[in-house]
């Protein structure tokens, strides 16, 4: 069977889960030369409904292009660690913002706690790059993708004077990433 | 060759530039609207118009308009719109001007649950207008066939000078993936008039019965009325056997060219008991349960229907006559099921698998089904 690696990222309208997932697709599937599909499904609010991303990495052409049993979720609130987390591989790599209180989450799966949003507010000034933040540890804490491949689909996707705070945010999120790795 | 990350909207979109489209009039809907912004912002620089209309009413009308003035002109939609858009397809299918309605299908009825996926129109597609009257209807499955079959409904468009739909669906518009886009297409131009003005009969079909087409504004004079009409272009009064001539030719002009019209795609149809019949982001779905089907030992098969209308009843009947069970599986409540009972005739018995709560059909629910059906036969 053909390598394929589900991740979902998964939170609110309006925390740029749909553009994470842009920049994960461009990452691995232009700078790794992997086979990549990408989706975003949300509901019709700008703001506060349910949004995720869905991206399908494999060494082959993929068939089925939406997540069925994720490897790799990113979980913003409470709600989608326990939604996502039931339905992933037993062994796979769940990140969780740690200012969501989550208990009872599978005990089969790798679990960080990480603050990502605190991490985006509070070094970077601005909460909307926690979904950088988020790829960042993403790239420290699985083989799913590299920093610099992540670093090289933000310089080319966000454009002149954010560039440089998105590349900030990717690389808060790496550190971040590998210190849950080391506690 | 360019590798891109593109989704199927962006695709489509260049397909669209690539086979010579020059003018978009729209009104942008969900799933639909990166047709409508990419074309926005691309077309000028090509010396094409794009116009945001007030409605698909009227977005229709002037796709049809710019279509008789001489330019490959397209649109893009969703449901209601699509809905709106109907009369005037009516209108591009009497007047024989070529154009390319694409509709990223969302969940209805009516305005429904905006941005989620369905494969609900796929009868609208084929009689969403009123009257006699002929479909051309293609289904993408991937980014990159998004890309090749709208090139694909533009040249279709020229060649027979008809309406082409693109019916796509919420899950491959927004759909992201790698494609890598070649550097020219075939193009093809619709027919136009060799003979002298005085000499233009603007409804003459000639051998393969499409008539040559002049632009507006060189010279040929020429009514265009939806009212039934004669080979001159004018109403028909009490001429019958005109009127039955013009449906006739209007009809024969698409099926004599079925070869270049029909398109499917079979996987392990030889040596199938089972074969899942399915379309457009479906079969993807459906591909994977064959595959999870086949390493458990189930000898099924996937049949995949890249044009819709003409319906492949011919094939569906081949196939049926070597096969134990047909599986539709579709993002609706069973509707080319319908139309796959009727061309098996029975011989192989028809089974569907629907989802229609605007989420995506699983493999999995495919994959049940599949054992049900085993289950069945037992």
């Amino acid at each position: 069977m053909a390598k394929r690696t589900e991740v979902v990222l998964a939170g609110l309208a309006g925390q740029g889960l749909v553009f994470a997932g842009t920049i994960l697709a461009d990452a691995v599937g232009l700078y790794e030369d992997k086979f990549i599909s990408q989706l975003g499904f949300f509901s019709i609010s700008a703001r506060t409904g349910p949004s995720r991303s869905e991206v399908v990495i494999g060494d082959e052409e993929i068939d089925f292009p939406a997540a069925t049993q994720p490897d790799i979720v990113v979980a913003f609130t409470r709600a989608d660690a326990q939604l996502y987390g039931a339905r992933m591989r037993p062994g796979g790599v769940l990140i969780v913002d740690s200012d969501q209180e989550c208990s009872c989450l599978p005990e089969s799966l790798l679990i960080y706690r990480i603050p990502l949003v605190s991490i985006a507010r509070r070094e970077l000034g601005e909460p909307l790059l926690a979904n950088l933040v988020a790829l960042g540890a993403m790239a420290a804490l699985s083989e799913v993708v590299a920093l610099e491949s992540l670093e090289q689909a933000v310089a080319s996707r966000v454009p002149g004077a954010r560039t440089e705070t998105s590349l900030e945010a990717l690389r808060k999120g790496y550190s971040a990433g590998l210190l849950a790795k080391k506690t | 060759m360019t590798t891109m990350v593109l989704s199927g909207n962006e695709a489509c979109v260049e397909g669209a530039l690539r086979s010579g489209v020059r003018f978009f009039a729209g009104y942008p809907i969900t799933p639909s609207s990166e047709i409508a912004e990419e074309m926005a912002r691309r077309l000028p620089a090509l010396g094409g118009k794009f116009i945001q209309m007030e409605d698909e009413l009227a977005s229709m009308a002037a796709v049809v308009g710019a279509s008789l003035a001489g330019l490959k002109a397209m649109t893009a939609t969703s449901g209601p719109g699509f809905s709106l858009m109907q009369e005037n397809i009516g209108m591009a299918v009497m007047l024989e001007a070529p154009c390319v309605v694409v509709n990223v299908q969302r969940a209805g009825p009516s305005t429904g649950w905006a941005t989620w996926p369905a494969q609900g129109d796929v009868m609208a597609a084929r009689w969403g207008t009123h009257g006699d009257h002929p479909a051309i209807v293609l289904t993408p499955w991937s980014v990159k066939e998004s890309f090749e079959l709208t090139v694909r409904a533009v040249n279709l468009a020229e060649r027979l000078r008809t309406p082409v739909i693109l019916l796509s669906d919420a899950i491959i518009g927004r759909l992201r993936e790698k494609v890598d886009l070649p550097p020219s297409v075939p193009v093809v131009d619709r027919p136009r008039p060799a003979m002298a003005p005085d000499h233009y009969r603007p409804y003459a079909g000639g051998p393969d019965g499409v008539p040559p087409m002049a632009d507006f504004g060189t010279g040929y004079r020429w009514y265009a009325t939806t009212t039934t009409h004669n080979e001159r272009g004018y109403p028909v009064g009490v001429d019958a056997a005109a009127a039955e001539g013009l449906l006739k030719r209007l009809h024969s002009k698409i099926h004599d060219h079925q070869d270049e019209v029909v398109l499917t795609e079979g996987r392990w149809l030889e040596d199938s008991e089972v074969v899942v019949v399915a379309y457009g982001s479906v079969a993807r779905s459906a591909l994977a349960a064959v595959k999870q089907a086949r390493s458990r030992g189930l000898k099924a098969g996937l049949l995949r229907l890249v044009t819709l209308w003409p319906f492949p009843s011919q094939l569906i009947s081949q196939v049926a006559q070597r096969i134990r069970g047909l599986l539709v599986a579709e993002m609706n409540m069973g509707q080319m099921v319908e139309k796959v009972r009727e061309a098996s005739c029975g011989a192989s018995e028809v089974w569907s698998v629907a989802r229609f709560n605007g989420q995506y059909l699983m493999p999995e629910q495919i994959l049940d089904k599949l054992e049900e059906v085993r289950r069945a036969w037992r």
